[in-house]
């Protein structure tokens, strides 16, 4: 395998994956082609509960893949997936298990144009957990709360902000209670202005809920300050991994420090 | 700041002014065009010696429809049934009243039967994909009074007579019943002269239910294609967020991506009602009296051809104008809250 990884990296624990207490996320070799084209060339990651792991690396590295691979938004094609002790295989019930248990908040938003804000976030407790709508609503307010935009319950997504729409995305994410939280981007569709509100939503569900959330992003200032582990990816391959202050101050490959020095001197 | 004298455009090149002259020049040809028309016309009707009169509407019709019956009585603006002592007029009413319940349940059985073909059409399962794909190529590429002729001459003439030797077909006990004297829903089976008729429910006619099943399955190919585009117009987002929340692939279709795609094909749907509408004027082909059938009837009787044709124009304009009324009402009322 090209893969090499720093000291510090957690090694999965061999063939045991799905039966590791340890991990909440554990990718084995995966592979993923899109036809001919191999975009996941090996990945081996493992993650612990409560861990926030930001994952750089250039476009076209196979970031945004892999962590769709977690939810199943993306097959693999070989190696293993286990989330919370559940494999990802084409067992049904195993995928909706795992998706009850992981939001994932998009690069796009992909919030449901023609629901408010409030059904946005109530629709999945509604027709999912078949809570009673006052309940859903409810729970949905709350939520909006959180995320700072409770008076904009009854908006559209066509009447919010980007920054808005993106909040609105963690709380409907939040809204099935979900173990691991996963981010595509979520900041790189929006206005500089509206970046901050986004990661503060963020970083108050790292620090005081202790989510466990893969970010992908090359918001380097948010990385250094709520990420336990940095993961560089290039070419389909976990390049590098360690604790932030080692990845940014001792960068051990040259692909690192070259995309660390073009992303850093912007 | 230096002030910049304020230059004279010359009208010539003045874009206000030419817009203006424009319209003046539009208006002076279309008038033009009209005046020149009428005269034309009613040279011709002068030579010919045409004189339009609109009095035979209230002679007495005195043919039979082959249909369900109402009609407006032109004296009490009640609703009655159509008989043949009532005028022209009223049987021409009497075929619109057919014409609209046609075109009502035409199109919502071709509505519903393109939604599941078109969603169909999107299946990954293999075999419901080619079959849904069979459909709509040959429904939509074959002529609508051959589909009508089919489903009238070959389809319900066909069926059985009810007869002891040929018992009608029944679905749900005596809830569905087909001979081919009909369809019939609801009512009960009773023995008559050595056949099996039904009595009571909702009685359909041969060239009734030969007439809906044809625009219903023909138009519904045109709609499983718009109905196909539209979900494919929905951004794959948004099944993988409704997805990703761990609803199934069923309420992702019902609730988030369907709703989006109707109000992308509201328009081409409401087309495809108005061709409907419109379509069924080829019941003159297998004899159902709609508008077109009962008008032809009395221009033949009358041999006022032109006031009748008049009359028939103006009553498919005011229906299709009706119904893209009601769409554009549709529409307003879907229209996703301003961005």
């Amino acid at each position: 395998m090209e893969t090499t990884q720093s000291a510090t990296a957690t090694q999965p624990a061999g063939t045991s994956a799905a039966r590791d207490g340890q991990h909440i996320i554990l990718l084995e070799s995966v592979h993923k082609w899109f036809g001919k084209l191999h975009v996941l060339r090996g990945i081996n990651l493992a993650i612990r509960p409560g861990e926030v792991v930001v994952v750089a690396g250039p476009s076209g590295s196979g970031k945004s893949t892999m962590i769709r691979c977690i939810n199943r938004l993306e097959r693999h094609n070989r190696g293993r997936v286990v989330v919370d002790g559940i494999e990802l295989s084409d067992d049904m019930r195993n995928v909706d298990a795992v998706r009850s248990e992981v939001g994932m908040v998009f690069q796009s938003f992909n919030l449901f144009p023609h629901l408010t804000a409030l059904q946005n976030v109530g629709l999945a407790p509604l027709q999912v957990r078949r809570w009673p709508r006052t309940k859903a609503e409810r729970a949905a307010m709350e939520l909006l709360e959180r995320v700072g935009i409770p008076e904009k319950a009854h908006a559209y997504p066509g009447q919010l902000s980007g920054g808005q729409q993106q909040r609105v995305a963690i709380a409907r994410a939040l809204a099935m209670n979900p173990k691991i939280m996963l981010f595509d981007e979520p900041t790189s569709a929006l206005d500089p202005e509206m970046i901050q509100e986004v990661l503060d939503v963020m970083l108050g569900l790292a620090r005081e809920h202790g989510m466990t959330m893969i970010v992908v992003t090359h918001e380097m200032g948010f990385a250094r300050e709520v990420a336990n582990r940095m993961v560089f990816m290039d070419e389909g391959v976990i390049v590098e991994e360690g604790p932030p202050e080692h990845f940014f101050t001792n960068p051990q490959h040259e692909r690192t420090k070259l995309f660390l020095s073009k992303i850093l001197h912007q | 700041m230096a002030a910049i004298p304020r230059a004279r455009v010359p009208f010539w090149r003045n874009v206000r002014t030419l817009e203006f002259l424009g319209q003046i020049v539009f208006i002076v040809l279309l008038a033009g065009a009209l005046w020149g028309g009428r005269v034309a016309l009613q040279e011709s009707f002068l030579r010919q010696n045409i004189r339009l009169d609109w009095g035979f509407f209230r002679q007495t019709a005195g043919f039979e429809l082959t249909a369900l019956t109402w009609t407006i009585d032109l004296d009490t603006w009640r609703l009655k049934d159509y008989e043949p002592t009532d005028s022209h007029a009223e049987a021409m009413i009497a075929g619109l009243f057919n014409t609209i319940t046609v075109a009502l349940l035409g199109i919502a059985l071709a509505t519903i039967l393109g939604l599941l073909v078109g969603i169909g059409r999107l299946s990954r399962n293999w075999l419901l994909n080619r079959l849904a794909m069979a459909y709509v190529e040959l429904f939509r590429n074959t002529p609508l009074l051959v589909q009508l002729f089919f489903w009238y001459f070959a389809v319900m003439l066909q069926l059985p007579n009810g007869s002891p030797q040929q018992p009608p077909i029944r679905f749900f006990g005596d809830f569905i019943v087909l001979t081919n004297g009909g369809l019939a829903f609801g009512g009960t089976v009773a023995e008559r002269f050595g056949r099996l008729i039904v009595d009571g429910g909702v009685q359909l006619t041969t060239e009734f239910s030969a007439l809906v099943a044809g625009l219903a399955v023909y138009t519904s190919a045109f709609i499983a294609e718009i109905i196909r585009g539209g979900i494919l117009a929905v951004s794959r987002g948004q099944m993988e967020a409704a997805r990703s929340l761990g609803l199934t692939h069923g309420q992702a279709l019902r609730l988030i991506v369907l709703p989006q795609a109707l109000r992308i094909v509201i328009p081409p749907l409401g087309n495809q009602f108005l061709n409907l509408t419109k379509n069924s004027s080829l019941a003159l082909g297998i004899g159902y009296a709609e508008f077109l059938t009962a008008a032809n009837t009395v221009s033949s009787q009358s041999f006022r051809s032109l006031e009748t044709f008049t009359v028939v124009t103006l009553g498919y304009l005011a229906l299709s104008l009706i119904i893209s009324g009601f769409l554009n009402l549709i529409r307003a009322r879907l229209r996703l809250a301003p961005a």
